[in-house]
């Protein structure tokens, strides 16, 4: 096997290695083949030369011939027998004489196309001598002017050809060509770095082209902060992902399509939701409390995507929960996107200064094309199934547990109790409904993507309308956007230059009433998973039974028997579905005008001043049909607006000294950002027909609340790059920010880094081995800095919250938010990158190989104080943290032929994340507040020095007291609350026997071992297949669902998990069970403690895409430049242990302590895609 | 070259240099500098420190009624372990409990040392001076409430008499339970002259002279100093301001807040701020019409009554009002057992079953200060007074209800007892006429009869434990005995 691809690998190098030879070699030819023109053509037989040769070379004899005409030959050596030699005797002979001679002998033939006669072999038997010499005498010629479509300058060194023949020409330093050609020759003009044109000549006698930037040319530029450079040049630590791979994926937002295909960057989604959330981390996080989401710069705009700024809802009072806020970034069209470069090292990002700790993502949007005028529909359409369940109970199942709960409920009342069974009345009345089968339906979704591209040389403009819809599974979910985007660039002068990027996007979450929205049984998720199976979905009216109470209720008045116990209160999760509104609209313009000048050679001074503009409003609903609305109705609408200001100002010069290229950046930005928040909200609504649109039409008024809230920033730039004989770079960036959200004494920061990169493959003594085509050491270090924290957070201010009652009125009071801490400053990580790029078999496989180092230190940490002072935490700069890991890419276009091509790419990264210091303390605990009813103590998350962040808390399961000898007869000490038959047991882990608060610790770690992602991309003819492969490994997950519907959930009837059929009998009818079940009796809670068995891995191996395409062959509708089917399936298969719906979740969102926990959540979407592109 | 950047960095610095581009000027909340500058800033202030009352009595209620006697986990307390932790004594620091209330009340602490403190400093025109005085008086009140909650509940506690402006010297360490009482003395004996006898309007529910008055009575009670606590609270009996209700019902219903007998209570209202009891204790109805009780009510109560304290609650109109017999009408002719007792004494007709309440929740009224007299009168006299017989009884005879001031041998407390039973007479009707009100813990402790009545309870759980929290975050404090 292995074997085989290597002699595969070495066959194409050898075959690839002689196309390149070939190549150079008509090159050359060409180059040397300038043709002149000449007034008169005249044929071979018209001319007449005379020879006097004896034993002469046929190249003696050309030669000769060439000396005393204006003819040219040209030939190939190899096809010209050396040993044969020729005599001609004095006398006048017409070329076409001596070449007829030179034919038979030599087995040649000729060909005359003006002066130049072209030399052949002759394979051909049938060829006569007379036909061996074949004119062609042409008049026409062709001149032309070769310009670049990126800068309209002429483009010198452009091939031009006549097709099929090795007639050709190269174009002058101003780009101008002129050529000869023959009655209906077609001309082929290539040149490296542009798509090679085929144009016919007809009458023309002049052919103007203007070359188009081949795309997978333009790859190798890469845009970096401020500026683009050529791959090449690179000294950071830059990964580009094109287009082509946003594509593929049918998502919200481009982010997902992200996950596993960049090294060093996890990306998981807080919820599978529509329009759900998405924490992006490069490299780890660096910081425990601030944020940690790398910085976004969409077209040179800085973009807010702090979830929370865009999320309006404010605090819901009827949930524990904040409403999880949306994904940010969801306002742009996926497709819309050109190119994504993701900046991990500081060289990259430190010219971002204190917004670049976290990494930074820059997005560049499609421009227009100048003479490539095209329409293009891009459109697909998705069905989408939950692809992951909860193991619950069946009605059998559930019926036995409920009488277990009777059992034990009897056997701990000192088993005086006769134990009661529910009356058959009741049982025969028992359905088995699969609640999640009720709120899990297929969903659709489609995106419609019209495009319109084109311009001449002066202005040129990317146009695109994009309409995405997508139904959530769960009804009631779902995600609307529209978006239009303009982007035009234009040409005043040669000096002048202006271009826009503009977009506008209105979207719509219609979140739903799940992911944790609501612990009172209003979540459509939990309470599909807390339903008794037993219960029917309707009643014989075919009307939704509110609750199960309700059913309960009417059961026992039609049977007249009643059951032992009620069955709770859950709501049914069809009713709140149905007669719940949450709906998240955002309006947002993110967009920039730029305008360029050229000062001098070299000199370009640019200004762009842009912004993010976004106004988001929350309308939610509950209708008076829903428990939980107090009975009568309640509604909101709250507001958020965020606007962002941005001024850039730059000056780039560029310029080569000696063969060593110099480029230098400089520049000055200035940033504000605004966020206004308004909500109102009523209730005791006599109708439901209002929803949310005539508040005043509620008969009780929530206070209404409004916020304003303000930072600044102002920055100076410089970066310089220096090339030496395109082998040693250079690299320094420096950045000093001001901002407003710092304490007066630490306002400033300064940002430098400095890179350095070697180019060996470009060393002499690199030349022996040929083999390596690229090889590229890489070292840089810099300083960044995280300003992501709220504002005004140094000031001690008093903010209108708190109120009072006087005289039955309410009044507003106002209460301190916080101690001053002037001295607040800047999280700084200092950051070190070694990557060594290899590149071997002439670039078809390619490894880059990248080791870091970060440490963050002064980290912006909201420590508890003591709650004496009157506030709980303060905002401190305190500690360090540190991120170490190493990253692979491996890339090899394993086959490359001209109908089967297959490309893999692998990546893997490892990141190790530890805490070195707490400011001092050596453990801070911290709470998820996802413990919901179960968890009393919200303290479920440990950051302990030395060991990562965000480890989960608990004590660890040792099992269930099987009798009272057992705790009887422990020597530990199992402290309060008091061991009990049937009760879970604790381990004393610090030995010192006695089971207490200090036994508690790490009993799991959500941080993976590695990341990994795993594409193949396959074409057959005008087939692709493309498989990918992503997982994540050795990370665990903190199930807060398990506990409430399997552990903690044993006090009463909320458990309807099938393993709850397993608990502890206290009565001892099942000695099996007893011994070996680790959830405690049914029938009474005592186990509130956070402990091991909700801790689960959660690695996971996802098969998440699989695509299958077909691209109309080119001209086959001659009107359509392109025609492209593709299906696809995503999320085909996971394999995990997990017993959750998802193990890649991360219910805290952006937040780094909380990481890795679950809480309830939505299920794996699994869709099929059928999707269509055509272009005109 | 370089004067071309030169020029051009200069005059973009001109453009955008301009002062306070990066000063950070709230405009949603106010600094220090801002506030405290009128009458209307101590005003609001003052409200968000009287603000901290408001949901108190959550766990008030979790420590008095059910870790004592009075009650037990009812359907709806079942599913969570913390409610037998607190009704078996088997808490441990780490209960949210203990952090939630410590933390409340220490959040009111530093905004009235705000307020104080400011308020000290800052000179007015004379009506705005006079009514900042009374917010100082008033700030000083609900210090010393918090500062007696804290103590009773802990024991020794950090004492803190300045705001909090600095984040240096946070770890202060715990201060001897006297000396929290001296300072809780001394701000009331400040505040009670300072304050209003009475308020009218929209000041209704603020701290009274009485109340003050009446908090000093408390407080010199649970010290043992009883010559003063019988003269403070005769001094509120004797004040005319304040008398029994002639209805029992009157004391917690919500259509009699702020009445003749309510001395100080965390006010709440119906759509803006609600009263937790109700829904503790499920008991959303109307008392009144006890036929009408849905079986629902099974399903509501967080803490349902213990059996023995409803057995042994004598019977009679007071009984019939606070708790309800679990043998209930079913609505078909017949009757159901429920499995618990409930207390109806929170009833409020306004609210869906289950719901908070409308009605306010006691913190100090004139029934209580009777009693306080009659206890400290019985120890200052070394037996019982005419007076303090009287004062007792006109409770007796209200529970029965009958007129208060009508003496009648079948339910007057017998003439002629001695100091000893006298006393336990006194703390007997404590039991049932202050029951679910937020006492009951507190005068089993005060009276040493905690360790009796509650068997699971050890020497340790007479004091409650400072949150775990708290010791892991101040290296200064102390934990109590055994926790």
């Amino acid at each position: 096997m292995k074997n085989k691809l290597q002699k595969v690998l070495q066959m194409s190098f050898k075959l690839l290695l002689y196309g390149v030879f070939l190549q150079i070699f008509f090159v050359s030819l060409l180059i040397a083949e300038n043709g002149n023109a000449q007034e008169q053509q005249k044929s071979v037989k018209q001319v007449y030369v005379t020879l006097d040769l004896n034993d002469v070379k046929i190249t003696d004899l050309f030669r000769v011939i060439e000396s005393q005409t204006d003819f040219k030959f040209l030939y190939d050596r190899k096809i010209i027998n050396k040993k044969l030699k020729f005599s001609f005797d004095d006398g006048s002979k017409s070329i076409h004489k001596i070449l007829l001679d030179v034919s038979k002998k030599a087995k040649l033939k000729f060909k005359q196309v003006n002066n130049t006669i072209n030399v052949k072999a002759i394979n051909d038997q049938k060829l006569t001598p007379q036909n061996s010499i074949e004119i062609i005498l042409q008049s026409l010629t062709v001149k032309g002017t070769i310009t670049s479509m990126d800068d309209s300058e002429g483009l010198p060194g452009v091939n031009v050809v006549e097709k099929g023949t090795n007639n050709g020409t190269v174009t002058n330093v101003q780009g101008n060509y002129s050529l000869e050609v023959s009655e209906g020759a077609t001309l082929v003009f290539s040149s490296v770095g542009y798509t090679t044109e085929e144009i016919e000549v007809g009458n023309r006698s002049v052919i103007d082209v203007t070359m188009v930037q081949d795309l997978k040319q333009l790859q190798e530029l890469v845009v970096i902060g401020y500026g683009q450079q050529r791959k090449e040049d690179l000294s950071g630590s830059v990964v580009s992902v094109d287009a082509k791979t946003l594509e593929k994926l049918p998502n919200t937002s481009f982010e997902q399509a992200l996950q596993g295909r960049v090294p060093g960057v996890q990306i998981t989604q807080s919820s599978n939701a529509p329009g759900g959330g998405i924490t992006v981390r490069i490299r780890g996080g660096n910081s425990i409390t601030g944020g940690n989401e790398p910085l976004y710069v969409v077209d040179g705009v800085q973009i807010n995507v702090n979830n929370e700024d865009l999320n309006p809802s404010g605090n819901n009072d009827f949930t524990l929960n904040k409403d999880p806020a949306g994904n940010a970034l969801a306002s742009l069209n996926p497709q819309d996107i050109e190119s994504i470069e993701v900046l991990k090292d500081a060289s990259a990002t430190a010219i971002y200064g204190s917004r670049g700790s976290n990494g930074v993502v820059l997005i560049t949007t499609k421009q227009g094309t100048a003479g490539q005028s095209s329409f293009s529909y891009e459109s697909f359409y998705s069905i989408q199934t939950a692809a992951s369940r909860y193991d619950a109970m069946n009605a059998e199942q559930y019926l036995d547990f409920y009488n277990d709960i009777e059992i034990n409920r009897t056997a701990r009342d000192d088993g005086d109790n006769e134990v009661r069974t529910l009356s058959p009345a009741l049982t025969s009345q028992f359905v088995n409904t699969d609640w999640q089968d009720e709120i899990f339906n297929p969903a659709l979704m489609q995106s419609q993507t019209f495009r319109f591209v084109g311009g001449t040389k002066d202005l040129s403009y990317n146009a695109s309308f994009n309409y995405f819809d997508q139904d959530g599974v769960v009804e009631s979910t779902g995600f609307q956007r529209y978006s239009l985007r303009l982007n035009t660039n234009g040409q005043v002068n040669d000096h002048i230059s202006f271009g826009n990027s503009f977009t506008f996007t209105n979207s719509t979450r219609n979140a739903g009433i799940v992911n944790g929205n609501g612990f009172r049984g209003e979540d459509i998720v939990m309470a599909a998973l807390q339903s008794p199976t037993i219960q029917p979905v309707r009643d014989a009216n075919g009307f939704l039974y509110p609750t199960t109470r309700d059913w309960q209720n009417e059961l026992e008045a039609e049977t007249g028997e009643s059951f032992l116990f009620p069955l709770g209160r859950t709501q049914n999760p069809l009713l709140t579905a149905r007669e719940s509104v949450n709906d998240i609209t955002i309006n947002r313009v993110i967009g920039n005008i730029f305008g360029q000048v050229e000062i001098m050679d070299g000199l370009r001074l640019k200004v762009s001043v842009g912004g993010d503009f976004a106004d988001a409003t929350k309308d939610y609903f509950l209708s008076n049909l829903l428990r939980s609305s107090d009975e009568q109705g309640f509604a909101v609408k709250s507001t958020r607006r965020n606007i962002s200001l941005i001024n850039t100002n730059t000056i780039h010069y560029d310029k080569v000294i000696n063969g060593n290229s110099l480029s230098l950046l400089g520049g000055a930005e200035f940033q504000t950002n605004t966020n206004e928040s308004l909500r109102s909200a009523a209730s005791n609504f006599f109708t439901n027909a209002f929803n949310n649109n005539a508040l005043q039409a509620g008969n009780e008024f929530e206070q209404p609340s409004s916020g304003l809230s303000e930072w600044a920033m102002m920055s100076f730039f410089a970066r310089g790059n220096y090339i030496i004989k395109d082998k040693y770079i250079f690299t320094a960036t420096a950045r000093t920010d001001g901002s407003s959200r710092f304490g007066v004494d630490n306002r400033w920061g300064f940002f430098p880094s400095g890179a350095f990169a070697w180019r060996i493959s470009n060393e002499p003594f690199m030349d022996n081995l040929g083999f390596i085509s690229n090889a590229k050491f890489r070292a840089s270090y810099g300083l960044t800095g995280n300003t992501d924290i709220g504002s005004f957070r140094s000031l001690a201010t008093f903010s209108p919250t708190g109120s009072y009652l006087f005289g039955g009125n309410q009044f507003s009071g106002t209460s301190p938010d916080r101690v001053a801490n002037p001295d607040l400053k800047w999280e700084r990580t200092a950051q070190w990158n070694l990557g060594l790029d290899l590149s071997i078999l002439n670039d078809r496989l390619n490894l880059t190989v990248e080791v870091y180092n970060k440490t963050t230190n002064d980290l912006l940490l909201a420590r508890s104080i003591p709650s004496t002072s009157g506030f709980s935490t303060s905002l401190q700069n305190l500690g360090s943290v540190e991120n170490k890991g190493v990253e692979l890419v491996l890339d090899a276009d394993v086959v490359q032929g001209s109908d089967f091509s297959w490309n893999a790419n692998a990546n893997v990264s490892f990141n190790r994340n530890e805490v070195l210091d707490l400011g001092g303390e050596q453990v801070i605990i911290l709470g998820s507040s996802l413990c919901g009813r179960a968890c009393w103590n919200n303290r479920d998350i440990l950051l302990e020095v030395g060991k990562p962040i965000g480890l989960f808390r608990g004590y660890v399961f040792d099992g269930i007291w099987q009798s009272q000898e057992q705790i009887d007869n422990s020597s530990i000490d199992h402290g309060v609350p008091s061991p009990r038959v049937g009760g879970v047991r604790y381990a004393d882990i610090n030995g010192d026997n006695s089971v207490n608060s200090e036994d508690i610790g790490a009993i799991g770690d959500p941080n993976p071992d590695f990341v990994y992602g795993l594409t193949n991309n396959f074409t057959y003819r005008n087939f692709d297949l493309s498989i990918f492969i992503q997982g994540s490994q050795g990370n665990q997950v903190l199930n807060h669902t398990l506990n409430d519907l399997l552990y903690m959930g044993m006090g009463g009837t909320q458990s309807r998990m099938a393993g709850s059929a397993n608990s502890f009998m206290l009565d001892g009818s099942a000695p099996e069970i007893n011994q070996s079940t680790d959830i405690a009796y049914a029938g009474r809670g005592h186990n509130d403690e956070m402990d091991t068995r909700i801790v689960e891995d959660g690695s996971y191996l996802q098969i998440r895409n699989i695509l299958l395409g077909y691209t109309l062959p080119g001209n086959t509708v001659p009107w359509m430049k392109n025609l492209r089917f593709y299906f696809s399936i995503q999320n085909l298969a996971t394999f995990t242990e997990y017993q959750g719906f998802d193990p890649d979740v991360n219910i805290g969102g952006q937040s780094n302590i909380v990481r890795g926990h679950d809480m309830v959540g939505l299920p794996i979407t699994r869709s099929y895609t059928l999707g269509l592109n055509v272009s005109f | 070259m370089k004067r071309i950047n030169y020029i051009i960095f200069t005059s973009i610095l001109l453009i955008f240099s301009c002062d306070g581009f990066l000063d950070e000027v709230p405009q949603s909340s106010l600094t220090r500098e801002q506030f405290f500058q009128s009458e209307a800033d101590f005003r609001s202030a003052l409200t968000a420190t009287y603000g901290e009352l408001q949901g108190l009595e959550s766990n008030l209620i979790r420590f008095s009624s059910l870790n004592s006697d009075e009650t037990t986990p009812g359907i709806f307390g079942r599913n969570s372990g913390d409610n037998f932790l607190f009704d078996d004594n088997e808490y441990t620091a780490s209960n949210i409990a203990f952090q939630s209330f410590w933390s409340n009340l220490y959040d009111g602490i530093n905004q009235a040392n705000n307020i104080i403190t400011e308020g000290e400093d800052i000179t007015l025109p004379v009506a705005q001076q006079e009514l900042v005085d009374r917010y100082v008086a008033e700030a000083k009140f609900l210090r010393a409430l918090y500062y007696f909650f804290l103590v009773t509940a802990y024991g020794d506690v950090p004492l803190i008499t300045e705001p909090t402006t600095s984040l240096e010297n946070l770890n202060v360490s715990r201060s001897n339970a006297e000396e929290v009482y001296d300072q809780i003395v001394q701000d009331l004996t400040e505040a009670e002259p300072v304050l209003e006898a009475e308020y009218g309007g929209d000041d209704l529910g603020r701290a009274t002279s009485g109340a003050a008055a009446a908090l000093l009575a408390k407080v010199y009670l649970f010290r043992g100093d009883f010559v003063n606590a019988r003269d403070k609270a005769l001094q509120v009996i004797n004040s005319d301001n304040y008398a029994l209700f002639d209805d029992y019902l009157a004391v917690t219903r919500n259509s009699d807040k702020n009445g003749i007998e309510h001395i100080f209570s965390i006010q709440y209202a119906r759509g803006f701020s609600e009263n937790d009891a109700n829904r503790v204790f499920g008991a959303n109805r109307d008392a009144g019409v006890i036929a009408e009780i849905p079986v629902e009510i099974e399903g509501q109560s967080v803490y349902a009554v213990e059996e023995d304290f409803a057995l042994n609650f004598p019977d009679g109109y007071r009984k019939e009002v606070t708790i309800f017999d679990r043998i209930v009408p079913d609505g078909d002719g017949g009757t159901t057992d429920l499995e618990y007792y409930h207390t109806s004494k929170y009833f409020d007709n306004t609210g869906a079953l289950g719901s908070s309440g409308d009605n306010n929740f006691n913190i100090l009224r004139l029934a209580d200060v009777l009693l306080i007299f009659a206890e400290a009168d019985n120890e200052v006299n070394d037996g019982p007074s005419t007076e303090a017989y009287e004062a007792i009884n006109k409770i007796r005879r209200r529970a029965m209800n009958q007129d208060k001031d009508t003496p009648d041998p079948a339910v007057d407390l017998p003439a002629g007892l001695n100091q000893e039973d006298f006393r336990e007479a006194v703390w007997e009707e404590r039991k049932w006429e202050l029951a679910f009100e937020g006492h009951r813990r507190w005068d089993l402790i005060r009276t040493g009869q905690y360790l009796v009545e509650l068997p699971d309870a050890e020497e340790r759980n007479l004091l409650f434990p400072i949150p775990e929290g708290e010791i892991e975050i101040n290296s200064s404090l102390s934990q109590n005995p055994n926790y």
